[in-house]
């Protein structure tokens, strides 16, 4: 049994391995993959869309693109914060259900870029909950600190397709 | 031979491996490669080895020999130059033995670096070549099939069928763009065999289609797409046969022209499907049973039956007439049919109002010169539509960030007159920059509307019914990215028309009606909306019949006082339809909801007119371009929206005794004799609102689908195009997507169906 999760461990482990951007969402520190990152941006002037749930604040402007905005603690039902100077908003892109759609999360700081290795992730704990459980991949000891690691397509694709069937 | 039954691929790849294996001074493997060479030889080789194969593989066996003999350097060059002419050879096994002079010429060149001399002018296959030996001419393969008896050219064919798939993937470029072209060619052949049916004489419509079909099979043959190679020749064979009055032009000729359009179109389709989707998809079409067909029709030259003139006969401005007929321009595009006097006729339509691109004009009578008058030929070049995309974004982006320089506060605050002009001039430039890359997405509905003739014509042969097809206004343009959508609702209400709406001739008698029933088909642009009518002189709706049905599934009461434009309308609503039987063109009861939604989603209005014994008039209303609409923006709070001016009756500022509410909630607001009720948008949009009393307010009447309603809004904020955006995956019932105001900030566009929708509860 130890054996056979151990070893299921690792595997999972090198799949999970890579760089990750961290931020943080009140004390706790959170990682998405490098690779679904296209930018970060300070938080803006949000145009609210009603009759959307409450942690889809709305939607910005990027360049002439318009695209939808989630509060990541609204989301994970944390409390609400007012943004402040350090507020980030990091622009991902999932895919949505024909093509790739550009979304935005609002979190607290962006800290670092990290480069996390096999060894370093351990298995998600579970939660008890099922959908809290799938939005993490898995948590990451970096540096003393622990650093949750979020799939990003489940978190964001997750919510607005639930919008969306709703 | 037992070794004949070698691909020559796999022998030429095998000499290939044995040349890079071969070290100077090993002469072994030479011996080895002459063994591999020996095959290919003529006298030695497998019958369908190509004659300048085996010419190649002479040549190759001279220069090992010599180089055996000592008579040439053993030297890795040699080598690698051999190795590049077997390159050549395989390049040749895969053209089937027509090289082509350039690789001839590679191969002689090679040959000549290591000292073999080789004359090009032997190697068969070059253009022009009189080779003492049996020379495989460019056709030769085709030209046997179909000089042999049908039988064996069915069988021919099917063993054809059975090969593995053609290695024509070579080139993908090419490839694709033969795909664009073919399907161009063939939608003229279509159209230019639907009018050959009305003048089955006319030689230069016999051109039009042969010409087609030549390039077809010459591309076609090029690229190693052999199936579609075969048929557009023995098509292209018929239709010379045609041409040279060896056989007349008759009802077959045009029925096998037309299916194998058909054919040629799915398996281009279907080439288009390998290119996108891999070699896995490839699907190779029987085309024997076309191939008996063509011969027989060839071999029975004269004697065959007249044309049937099913009538369909098409026009649109401006008109290209053959028989002239009275050709005096049309009233009013009224149905008023101008009485033949020959089964075949042909009606001049000139195109309606403001018809955007050319110009309609009243020509009388006579052939037409061969320009006939509007008909614009410029140049024209092909630009990828995604280039185009992002051309017409870019442009969109260009224009919101003129706009947001120039309400900069800092800027604004420069009282310079030179500075004022110069941004007066910047925005005309950058209008004009917009209006040309929004005009670049506009395409004539022709290519829509000549799809209906096949349809049509189709249709009518298989009712039975005599149905001659009007269109007008082809030339109307219509945004590229409306052009799909818009087909399918077409094709609905066509069928619709055709189907229930013509009688047959029998019944169309009785009425008094002539036997031929006409449909128009029309296109132009109103108050800045694209319109399509599609009217026909049928039956036309029974309106008691829909009342009745609509009593029956609960849609009205028996005692709901309806206009009959009201009842007739009602046939938009699903799984209505009033006919007895179900043929498989329609009477499913999900034609006209679905044209409905298809139209909605487009922004578009459908409604019906008609007249009982009259006939139908069912008239779409479109944007003319799906990516901008005109909209009055309206503050309320401090969010902005922007409802879309098409569906705006009116604004008012309320007074308090046209205003009356019920139980103290909702509130109607009496508008020129009328209640409407009112719709608070900041409740709505959960927003807080300047003003919660109506008459401290102002209200703007909207309309959408017959609804009215008053909606309350803090101010009004102007008037603008602005680009409609879609919100990124958010689709939210009330909002239809969102735009980028002047100021950089979003707003949101209003879809008024879903505003009033949600309130009614």
């Amino acid at each position: 049994m130890e054996a056979a999760s151990a070893a299921q461990n690792t595997g999972q482990g090198t799949e999970l391995a890579g760089k990750y951007l961290t931020f943080s969402l009140g004390n706790e520190g959170y990682g998405v993959g490098i690779l679904s990152v296209r930018e970060i941006i300070g938080v803006m002037e949000i145009t609210a869309v009603p009759h959307t749930p409450n942690y889809i604040k709305g939607v910005i402007n990027l360049r002439g693109k318009v695209i939808p905005v989630l509060d990541l603690r609204l989301k994970f039902n944390m409390e609400h914060k007012d943004y402040d100077e350090r507020t980030c908003v990091i622009v991902v892109e999932v895919q949505g259900q024909t093509s790739p759609v550009q979304v935005g999360m609002v979190v607290d700081s962006v800290s670092e870029v990290l480069n996390i290795s096999a060894g370093e992730i351990e298995p998600p704990p579970s939660l008890g909950s099922s959908s809290e459980t799938e939005n993490i991949l898995g948590m990451a000891k970096v540096k003393g600190e622990v650093k949750i690691l979020l799939d990003v397509n489940r978190v964001v694709g997750e919510g607005l397709l639930q919008h969306l069937l709703s | 031979m037992a070794v004949a039954d070698k691909p020559l691929s796999d022998l030429l790849d095998e000499v290939a491996l044995k040349i890079l294996m071969i070290e100077p001074g090993d002469l072994s493997i030479v011996g080895e490669l002459l063994e591999l060479i020996e095959r290919l030889l003529p006298g030695c080789a497998a019958a369908e080895t190509p004659v300048v194969i085996q010419q190649m593989a002479a040549a190759f066996k001279g220069v090992l020999e010599k180089l055996i003999m000592g008579e040439l350097a053993d030297s890795a060059e040699n080598y690698e130059l051999l190795g590049q002419c077997v390159i050549e050879m395989q390049e040749t096994a895969r053209k089937e033995g027509r090289p082509g002079a350039e690789i001839i010429a590679r191969f002689c060149a090679n040959m000549k670096k290591i000292g073999f001399f080789l004359a090009p002018e032997t190697l068969v296959g070059t253009a022009g070549a009189t080779a003492a030996k049996p020379v495989y001419p460019e056709d030769a393969a085709m030209i046997e099939e179909e000089g042999a008896a049908a039988q064996a050219q069915a069988t021919a064919a099917r063993e054809l069928a059975q090969e593995t798939p053609p290695d024509f993937l070579q080139d993908t470029d090419l490839l694709a763009g033969f795909i664009e072209e073919a399907f161009e060619h063939l939608e003229s052949i279509e159209v230019n065999v639907l009018e050959l049916e009305q003048s089955p004489d006319d030689m230069d419509i016999i051109n039009n289609i042969f010409r087609p079909f030549h390039t077809i099979k010459g591309v076609s043959g090029f690229l190693n797409l052999k199936t579609i190679n075969r048929l557009a020749h023995a098509t292209e064979n018929l239709l010379d046969d045609v041409r040279n009055g060896k056989r007349a032009m008759d009802s077959a000729v045009i029925d096998i022209v037309l299916t194998v359009g058909d054919a040629l179109k799915s398996m281009v389709a279907d080439i288009k499907d390998v290119l996108q989707n891999g070699l896995a998809n490839y699907q190779d079409t029987d085309i024997s049973g076309f191939l008996v067909s063509i011969t027989r029709l060839q071999n029975e030259g004269d004697g065959a039956a007249p044309v049937e003139a099913v009538s369909v006969s098409v026009l649109d401005s401006p008109p290209e007439i053959f028989e002239s007929e009275e050709a005096e321009p049309l009233p009013d595009e009224t149905a008023e049919a101008v009485a033949p006097d020959k089964p075949v006729h042909v009606r001049a339509g000139q195109g309606a109002a403001s018809s955007s691109a050319s110009q309609p004009q009243a020509t009388p009578a006579a052939r037409p010169a061969a320009d006939s008058g509007a008909k614009k030929f410029g140049a024209s070049i092909k630009v990828d539509v995604e280039k185009l995309d992002a051309l017409v974004n870019a442009v969109g982006e260009l224009v919101i960030m003129q706009s947001l320089v120039r309400q900069n506060k800092l800027v604004s605050r420069i009282a310079d007159a030179k500075l004022t002009k110069d941004f007066s001039q910047l925005t005309r430039i950058t209008s004009e920059l917009q209006r040309t890359a929004m005009s670049m997405r506009m395409v004539p509905i022709k290519q829509t509307f000549d799809k209906m003739i096949r349809l049509v014509r189709d249709l009518s042969k298989k009712s039975g019914k005599k149905v001659d097809l009007i269109m007008e206004g082809a030339d109307t343009e219509i945004d590229r990215n409306m052009v799909e959508s818009i087909y399918d609702p077409l094709v609905h209400m066509m069928r619709n028309s055709v189907d229930h709406g013509i009688s047959p001739p029998a019944e169309r008698a009785k009425f008094g009606k002539p036997e031929t029933g006409t449909v128009f088909l029309r296109a132009y642009q109103k108050g800045g909306s694209m319109m399509i009518e599609i009217e026909d002189d049928g039956e036309g709706l029974n309106t008691q019949k829909i009342r009745k049905k609509a009593i029956e599934r609960g849609l009205i009461g028996e005692s709901d006082n309806l206009s009959d434009f009201e009842l007739n309308n009602l046939v938009f609503l699903p799984g209505f339809s009033t006919a007895d039987k179900i043929t498989d063109v329609s009477g499913r009861g999900v034609g006209m909801d679905v044209v409905k939604k298809a139209v909605e989603k487009l922004r578009g209005k459908v409604e019906v007119q008609s007249q009982s014994g009259k006939g139908s008039l069912f008239l779409i209303r479109l944007p003319l371009t799906l990516a901008i609409i005109d909209g009055i923006i309206v503050r309320v709070g401090s969010e902005r929206y922007i409802i879309p001016t098409i569906a705006i009756q009116e604004s008012v500022h309320p007074e308090p005794k046209n205003y009356s509410t019920v139980h103290g909630r909702g509130g109607n607001l009496m508008v020129r004799g009328e209640l409407v009720p009112i719709i608070r948008l900041y409740e709505k949009f959960g927003v807080s609102s300047t003003y919660t009393d109506p008459c401290e307010a102002i209200v703007v009447v909207v309309e959408n689908e017959g609804r009215r309603r008053a909606l309350m809004v803090d101010e009004l904020l102007g008037k603008e195009e602005v680009v409609i955006k879609n919100l990124g995956g958010i689709d939210v019932p009330g909002v239809a997507g969102g735009t980028i105001l002047g100021d950089g900030r979003v707003g949101l566009i209003l879809d008024l169906a879903g505003v009033i929708a949600n309130n009614t509860d």
